[in-house]
């Protein structure tokens, strides 16, 4: 099964034969050997269920040893122990069966986990003498005397020869294996890939938008500072005649100080408004003076913010190009991504 | 006594508020072609029309007309004149005893005010200007 871990890679230990190795072709391939090689094969999981059908298997085992439960359970445990040996080894190991045939077991693995075993042999380097398949008869329950001649029927070759049909199952199966899980791990890779840059894609698409928001909010924000400027001159101006009226005021404070004095002691009543009236007029003179000062100081405020303004406006207008520009290499990547996701995933 | 604080170009000067008549900005001014060259012009005042004098001769040396924009209007042998100044300052109260002449011919008297010495414009003075 295709199983991904946390961390995104392939969960090897949920891998099986049929995910890395299209079991058509292995069947073809295998019954192909069978038939060139007259070795009979069968491919199963690391469960040591088939995954194939059995490749020219011989009457000996099909139309006897197999056919009772006994020698189908003896068969099994055979098979098990050497594909744990196969396992252990990692490499091909060629047995003599319960039955006394010359068998072998190849490991199929990826990255030095077990896939399952390609199984083969039920052939003979040696005869083992009729004694031997008549006894393995009565303790499977099979009748002894066609189990014998069963026997003479069974392909005689050299052990060299098993053992080098063992090494090319091995070695083809391993890199049909290793080619089919190299292909599912690009396969996710790529889509991987692809998933990632669609995902920034679209990020970056936001930032552009965004990006073109902070240079037009900078926009408004410099039209803004120049509206500060424009109402600080105003109040210049107010302050302007503020002043005049504060001079209007002092010299009928000091035309009414005149008048006081001109009246002589009778004035003097008047002589304190008049008094009054000019220390009304500087007062209000100063305030307009302090005003003016504050003014002034928020025009220097405004110029020094206009060219801060000014020279984030140029940066935030750079940033939205250069953002601009990634954005279309990461489209590109993005159409890249997508073929050769599409690639990988045709099988 | 009172006495009015006005200034000219940028120094201070004192009059005896009781020989002023009252002041004004020098606003609308009528200029007379071939005249003294104390007399800057003609303003109309309260009805009256005043010949509004340079204050230059005063102080012993020359300001920019331009300068002077205030006036204060007196009155000297039954006329009344315009005294053109920089500007007018205050009125402030100072001991008669506190003026003081600088010269044996009493020519020129001075008033000390707040540790300034103040030039008083005096009879000798007025009867100078015009």
């Amino acid at each position: 099964m295709i199983k991904m871990l946390r961390n995104g890679n392939l969960d090897i230990e949920a891998l099986e034969i049929k995910d890395v190795i299209d079991i058509k072709t292995l069947q073809m391939f295998q019954d192909n050997f069978a038939i060139g090689m007259n070795i009979a094969s069968v491919t199963v999981d690391k469960n040591g269920t088939p995954v194939t059908e059995e490749s020219s298997y011989t009457k000996f085992c099909m139309d006897f040893t197999h056919s009772t439960k006994v020698g189908d359970d003896r068969c099994a445990e055979s098979h098990r122990k050497a594909g744990e040996v196969a396992a252990q080894t990692g490499k091909p190991y060629v047995f003599t069966c319960h039955a006394g045939l010359i068998d072998f077991a190849a490991p199929i693995m990826v990255e030095g986990h077990l896939l399952g075993t390609i199984l083969g042999g039920q052939i003979l380097t040696s005869d083992p003498g009729e004694e031997k398949f008549r006894k393995t008869a009565i303790e499977i329950g099979v009748d002894p005397e066609g189990y014998v001649n069963a026997s003479k029927e069974v392909y005689k070759t050299e052990e060299k020869n098993v053992t080098a049909a063992a090494e090319v199952l091995y070695i083809v199966t391993n890199a049909l294996s290793k080619t089919g899980y190299e292909q599912l791990r690009l396969s996710h890779m790529s889509q991987e890939l692809s998933e990632n840059v669609t995902q920034i894609a679209a990020t970056m698409e936001e930032l552009t938008a965004s990006s073109v928001e902070v240079t037009s909010n900078q926009h408004s924000l410099s039209e803004e500072i120049l509206n500060v400027k424009k109402v600080s001159n105003e109040i210049n101006s107010i302050l302007d005649s503020i002043k005049s009226i504060a001079d209007e005021t002092k010299m009928l404070g000091l035309n009414a100080a005149i008048e006081a004095a001109r009246v002589g002691e009778a004035g003097r009543g008047f002589g304190v408004v008049a008094t009054e009236i000019r220390t009304l007029s500087m007062n209000s003179k100063d305030t307009a003076i302090k005003i003016e000062e504050l003014t002034k100081s928020i025009e220097v405020s405004v110029d020094s913010t206009i060219k801060t303004s000014n020279a984030t406006l140029l940066t935030t207008e750079q940033q939205t190009a250069a953002i601009e520009e990634a954005t279309a290499s990461i489209m590109e990547m993005t159409i890249l991504a997508d073929n050769l996701n599409s690639m990988t995933n045709t099988k | 006594m009172q006495v009015l604080i006005f200034i000219i170009k940028d120094k201070e000067y004192a009059i005896e508020i009781n020989r002023v008549d009252t002041i004004e900005k020098l606003e609308a001014m009528t200029y007379i072609p071939k005249s003294d060259k104390e007399i800057m012009g003609l303003i109309s005042s309260r009805g009256h029309v005043i010949t509004v004098i340079d204050t230059s001769k005063l102080v012993m040396h020359k300001v920019d007309q331009e300068e002077l924009k205030k006036l204060i209007i007196i009155t000297v042998r039954g006329e009344k004149i315009a005294l053109a100044v920089t500007d007018i300052e205050d009125v402030i109260d100072v001991d008669e005893q506190g003026v003081e002449f600088v010269d044996n011919a009493r020519a020129v008297s001075v008033i000390n005010i707040n540790e300034r010495v103040v030039m008083l414009l005096n009879e000798n003075q007025l009867d100078k200007i015009y």
